[in-house]
């Protein structure tokens, strides 16, 4: 029962589930049959809690292990055509261009934000035991790129630490846009974050998906998705039972039914 | 071979049944505190000092000294778990930190005892027990009461642990501390109780060795990775994985002695302990955050 | 006590050997600060690789002949291939797996030197180790002096670690490993590499020490070794670089050092009493630092003074 996405422009890196299936302690958790994501420039994913959209993404990342199923990415850019992630270590699928934010936030104890910000950017070469006089070069390399993004959006205290919900969440994105990422996965970027900050982020998303990113993102802010998606997939009990543009969602009886309640029906 | 076998469990079993108690004792701490009480050597070590301070003071008998070990070894074990260990968990001190702390309290322990009983090795005062042939193989009657011990310490536990109320609020707080402590079970009575079974558990472990040979400082700690062994392999199943593990060991290191010379032998054990770590991964990573 | 001079040249031997000991816990204090402060590696064993080359160069000296510089290449590289193996080995286990492995293996290393007598003399002893060189009764000094360097440029190393994206990594691995994944941090690996080369240099400065001590026992390969390094690394502060320099002073150099020259105790009390009283205190020192004060004396590390942003350039 799925309503095909309308969007394709030029081939985009995408991340396809075969079969994926997935269950914690008796209860399935998710059980995706086919699903392809990131051929649209930004997809929301969207659902009522426990739907499973986090484990999805931790499924993706192969943070936790898959029950059966296969997750592969494809990158028109790569010839050597599809990698299997689920059979790939975590920081490999980083390294291929698949990375993700964190829903509960995580952060680095005694890590200043220029520490956290500049490991995300920094190189594996220069992160080697005998480079002890690198630092210079990674300042110079990304420094620029580090300076805007903490101007961009305003900490407190941008030569100390992070000291709130929201900027650690914000440091969490701005460390995976570092890493340049193909096919970004975000789990609710703009959670606790003011109103300006929220737009602010809108705006990086549309700005980074306008120069290729794929972006996934998924949101209990329904303004930030239907603002920003180009399809949306809808997802309850473990399973994407509907996909389409924002409007055809919103108005969907059953999304409705279990998920927005009258708030949001009629645009 | 079935007869090597045969002579191999039952020396196995007579010779190793105090590892089995120790590792009872120390696994019940591990399960419900969640801490590798690298000290629970020293409850050893005291409670063989214990039993030989009451044979040698008030001239008992051995069965007498050994209540008086395995009482005062619990009591050092639950005065250790409030003065070291409750502060510990109540400070949220990190699980390296905690074994690091146990190591202090573990050498503490271990040279404080010697300005109370002296720096050299004491003796119990026991006659030399008589022997008694079972299959074959020469055992003390002192011995089987050591195994007799341990099949009285698991049933007892496993009826315990299973089947009273005591034992399902144990259950309940070693599953989960913040829920047991809602459903109003006082985790400080029943971690008092655990602590003190394990206390008496070692103590008598210590007794039996050092009537079997001396009491001296490292009694315990000599044998502290043996036992470690046995918990962190026997452990995934829990008090009986427990016991079947530290009777494998004991048969496994008794059998090997039979055939390679004995530090051979202790060095191809803890090769064997490297190995099944190494396949016994990673246990505390099951909930990932990111 | 006169000038300087009359001090260091008209000092004791056992003066030497005390201000020995205190530079070479200090160097093991550097590497596990890198392990465990850093890192998060909780290594109970580093008797073990530093064992492993002071009898593994002894064994290469007086078994096979080989001169000092091979001798010492040989033990290096023993220490670090056992570091690499149990680098493999721990990299991916919980607290207790690391702790388990790594007494193990300090464990098979004592072990080893009594069940190879044949090569390592049991405990009969190993010996004689002289020194490369000879600048008569001075020459304990000159070694003494070499070990300083070498210790100094090691900690001129850890320093600069702390300040380059080396240091970050292995920061990031121990205090967030998860994350550090999710970064594109090939964790693993940089813990077993790191595990590898410093239980090389653990095993370079026992093997030193065999030179120094000439004669090798079992009992020298205990777990008193890695109690006092624990000790003064916990004191000083396991986050800092410092940490190991300003615990040991304060453990090693005041018991062993300067308590007995200047506090007057009778002789029978320095043989017995007093190194059981000295375990004692460092026991308990342990446990109320790790309880009240868990950084030490120096406390946290202190990124937040290392900042250079662009714009502090």
């Amino acid at each position: 029962m799925s309503e095909s996405a309308s969007i394709t422009e030029t081939a985009r890196p995408a991340i396809h589930l075969q079969g994926v299936q997935k269950s914690f302690e008796g209860r399935m958790v998710v059980d995706v049959d086919d699903l392809t994501l990131g051929t649209n420039p930004i997809e929301g994913l969207i659902g009522p809690n426990g739907a499973g959209k986090t484990t999805l993404m931790r499924l993706i990342m192969h943070s936790i292990k898959l029950d059966s199923g296969t997750v592969s990415f494809s990158d028109p850019a790569t010839p050597n055509g599809s990698v299997v992630l689920s059979k790939t270590a975590e920081h490999r699928i980083v390294r291929l261009g698949v990375v993700k934010t964190n829903q509960v936030i995580q952060d680095f104890p005694n890590l200043t934000i220029w520490d956290s910000l500049l490991l995300a950017a920094a190189e594996a070469r220069n992160e080697q035991p005998d480079r002890i006089y690198s630092e210079r070069r990674v300042i110079e390399e990304y420094g620029d790129e580090i300076q805007q993004y903490l101007d961009y959006f305003t900490f407190e205290n941008p030569n100390g630490f992070a000291n709130s919900a929201g900027e650690k969440k914000l440091l969490d994105t701005i460390r995976c846009l570092l890493l340049n990422p193909k096919v970004l996965l975000l789990d609710e970027p703009t959670a606790g974050l003011p109103e300006d900050l929220t737009e602010r982020v809108m705006e990086l998303i549309r700005q980074k998906a306008a120069e290729g990113m794929s972006v996934v993102i998924v949101e209990h802010d329904l303004t930030v998705i239907w603002g920003l998606s180009d399809i949306v997939h809808f997802m309850a009990e473990g399973s994407v039972i509907l996909q389409g543009d924002p409007a055809s969602i919103r108005e969907h009886e059953t999304v409705v039914e279990k998920y927005l309640g009258s708030g949001h029906v009629g645009g | 071979m079935m007869d090597f076998l045969a002579k191999a469990l039952i020396i196995g079993l007579t010779e190793q049944a105090p590892l089995i108690l120790a590792a009872i004792g120390m696994a019940l701490i591990y399960f419900l505190s969640k801490v590798i009480n690298v000290a629970f050597a020293e409850t050893i070590t005291l409670g063989a000092y214990f039993g030989m301070w009451a044979n040698t003071t008030f001239g008992v008998n051995v069965y007498a000294s050994m209540i008086a070990a395995a009482i005062l070894a619990g009591l050092l074990s639950v005065a250790t778990y409030l003065l070291v260990f409750r502060p510990a968990h109540l400070r949220n001190v990190g699980m390296v930190e905690v074994i690091i702390i146990s190591l202090g309290l573990s050498v503490f322990l271990r040279h404080a005892l010697q300005f109370v009983f002296g720096y050299s090795a004491r003796f119990f005062d026991v006659p030399p027990a008589e022997r008694v042939s079972v299959l074959g193989v020469g055992v003390t009657t002192f011995q089987i009461t050591a195994v007799a011990l341990v099949i009285a310490l698991a049933l007892g536990l496993y009826f315990f642990i299973q089947r009273t109320n005591y034992g399902q609020q144990v259950r309940a707080l070693a599953s989960d501390e913040s829920l047991a402590k809602v459903s109003g079970i006082n985790p400080l009575v029943v971690t008092l109780m655990i602590w003190f079974i394990a206390g008496m558990a070692g103590g008598l472990a210590g007794t039996f060795w050092g009537v079997a040979a001396n009491v001296q400082p490292d009694l315990g700690w000599d044998r502290f990775l043996l036992i470690l062994l046995v918990v962190l392999v026997g452990g995934a199943w829990g008090i009986r994985g427990v016991i079947i593990a530290g009777l494998g060991t004991g048969v496994l290191l008794s059998g090997l002695k039979l055939e390679i010379p004995p530090l051979r032998a202790e060095i191809l054990l803890l090769v064997a302990f490297i190995v099944i770590l190494k396949l016994r991964g990673d246990r505390s990573s099951e909930t990932a955050k990111v | 006590m006169g000038g300087i001079l009359d001090f260091l040249f008209g000092s004791p031997a056992f003066l030497i050997f005390g201000a020995y000991t205190v530079v070479m816990v200090v160097g093991l204090g550097l590497l596990l600060h890198l392990q465990l402060g850093l890192a998060g590696i909780g290594n109970f064993g580093v008797v073990g690789f530093w064992g492993l080359g002071l009898y593994a160069f002894g064994v290469l000296t007086v078994r096979y002949d080989l001169t000092f510089f091979l001798a010492l290449l040989g033990a290096t590289a023993i220490a670090g291939a056992a570091g690499i193996v149990m680098g493999w080995v721990v990299s991916n286990l919980d607290v207790d797996g690391v702790l388990g492995a790594t007494l193990s293996f300090a464990a098979i290393v004592f072990l080893l030197t009594d069940s190879e007598r044949d090569l390592t003399g049991g405990r009969i002893g190993l010996g004689t180790i002289d020194f490369p060189f000879d600048v008569g009764n001075r020459t304990d000094l000159a070694w003494l002096a070499i070990l300083v360097v070498i210790v100094g440029a090691l900690m001129y190393y850890v320093r600069r670690v702390h300040r380059a994206p080396y240091g970050r990594l292995l920061i990031a691995t121990g205090f967030n490993e998860p994350l550090a994944q999710s970064l594109g941090k090939p964790t693993f690996r940089t813990k077993m590499i790191l595990f590898a080369w410093t239980s090389a240099a653990m095993g370079l400065i026992g093997a030193l020490y065999a030179s120094f001590v000439h004669f090798l026992f079992p009992t020298q390969v205990t777990v008193g070794i890695t109690i006092a390094v624990i000790v003064a690394l916990v004191l000083g502060g396991q986050q800092r670089t410092w940490g190991a320099l300003v615990g040991a002073l304060l453990t090693i150099a005041l018991f062993d050092i300067v308590i007995q020259l200047y506090v007057p105790l009778p002789r029978t009390v320095f043989q017995q009493a007093f190194p059981v009283a000295k375990q004692m205190i460092f026991g308990l020192l342990l446990i109320v630092l790790l309880l009240y004060r868990p950084l030490g004396i120096l406390g946290r590390m202190r990124r937040e003074n290392y900042v250079r942003g662009v714009t502090h350039e």
